[in-house]
């Protein structure tokens, strides 16, 4: 390491770190899964995906504020072998897309006007991402997508 | 006797198997974290309209019956995962105090769900009824948050207890 962590948190420390960043993306993922699972006619027929996407919004932003921050001080605590690590750098990627498509064709998805079809195809695309996000996340651990 | 019965589960060849996998355990972690994401969000926002914390236009009695059935379909698929896990470690998790804790606290939600669900999951029509919703409800609302998040926190402190020595592995 370049420098120590100025955090430099103890275990104790870590581990709550570490279920607030899980307690984030519950709540962004759950969240976003809701409308998604909607926009798919799968849960809540008499709700619309609009009325769902506009009330979830703010606590999908919430859990990703919050996910996000606590994610940078996890990673804070180890930098150098992070970015050695293909997977964390494919999660990134991932991330970056899935709050992009979010803010973009997402929301239009859920519009009252929205052409259902392609509204599937978006709330597909949202779900495998973001899954994907997910368990990205655990295989940082050994590395599994390891990228020679 | 309990014991005996953990170490036979986790020695069957299946569980040896997975656990001794480079691949399969972490996808099999992957995967219960992955359902606890999906309908996590759901036993928020019933919670949120048992709290009275949504839009008036959206109907909080229909969001908890419509959201009833996808939530059970959500723990069912978590908690396969879940035994899946467990069964390739079984003697040590017996072990794990985290383990035993988050366990409680699933008993707990089973307690919850016996308390609260004649008197306000059930109820619908008196949560539709105008005006704040009833102590009883707000009260099933914030156990049944607090709850979960120790669920959360008590499923995520199991894989910082070291293993003790001597498990029957094999």
């Amino acid at each position: 390491m370049v420098a120590d962590n100025p955090l430099n948190l103890s275990e104790f420390d870590y581990i709550v770190v570490e279920c607030l960043h899980i307690a984030g993306f519950v709540l962004a993922v759950g969240m976003t899964a809701i409308v998604d699972f909607r926009i798919l006619g799968l849960i809540l027929p008499k709700q619309s995906p609009h009325q769902l996407a506009s009330f979830t919004a703010l606590w999908m932003a919430g859990g990703l504020v919050v996910a996000v921050f606590s994610g940078f001080v996890l990673f804070s605590v180890d930098p150098d072998s992070y970015y050695k690590n293909s997977t964390f750098l494919v999660k990134m990627a991932c991330l970056c897309l899935a709050i992009v498509l979010n803010y973009t064709i997402h929301i239009k998805a859920a519009l009252p006007g929205a052409v259902p079809r392609r509204g599937k195809i978006v709330a597909c695309i949202s779900l495998a991402l973001w899954v994907s996000i997910v368990c990205f996340g655990i295989f940082i651990a050994g590395d599994l997508l390891y990228i020679r | 006797m309990l014991l005996a019965l953990l170490q036979s589960i986790q020695n069957l060849g299946f569980f040896v198997y997975l656990r001794s996998s480079g691949y399969l355990y972490p996808v099999i972690l992957a995967l219960h974290l992955s359902t606890i994401s999906l309908f996590g969000g759901m036993i928020v926002l019933s919670d949120l309209c048992l709290l009275g914390w949504i839009p008036r236009q959206m109907s909080g009695a229909a969001v908890v019956e419509g959201l009833r059935m996808p939530k059970r379909i959500g723990f069912v698929v978590a908690a396969t995962f879940g035994l899946l896990l467990f069964c390739c470690k079984a003697e040590q998790y017996y072990y794990n105090v985290y383990f035993r804790t988050k366990l409680l606290l699933l008993a707990l939600v089973a307690v919850h769900a016996l308390l609260f669900r004649s008197r306000v999951y059930n109820s619908g029509n008196e949560m539709a009824a105008p005006g704040p919703p009833q102590v009883q409800a707000r009260l099933a609302a914030l156990l049944s948050l607090v709850l979960w998040a120790g669920i959360l926190t008590a499923g995520r402190a199991i894989g910082y207890v070291p293993a003790p020595r001597g498990l029957h592995f094999l």
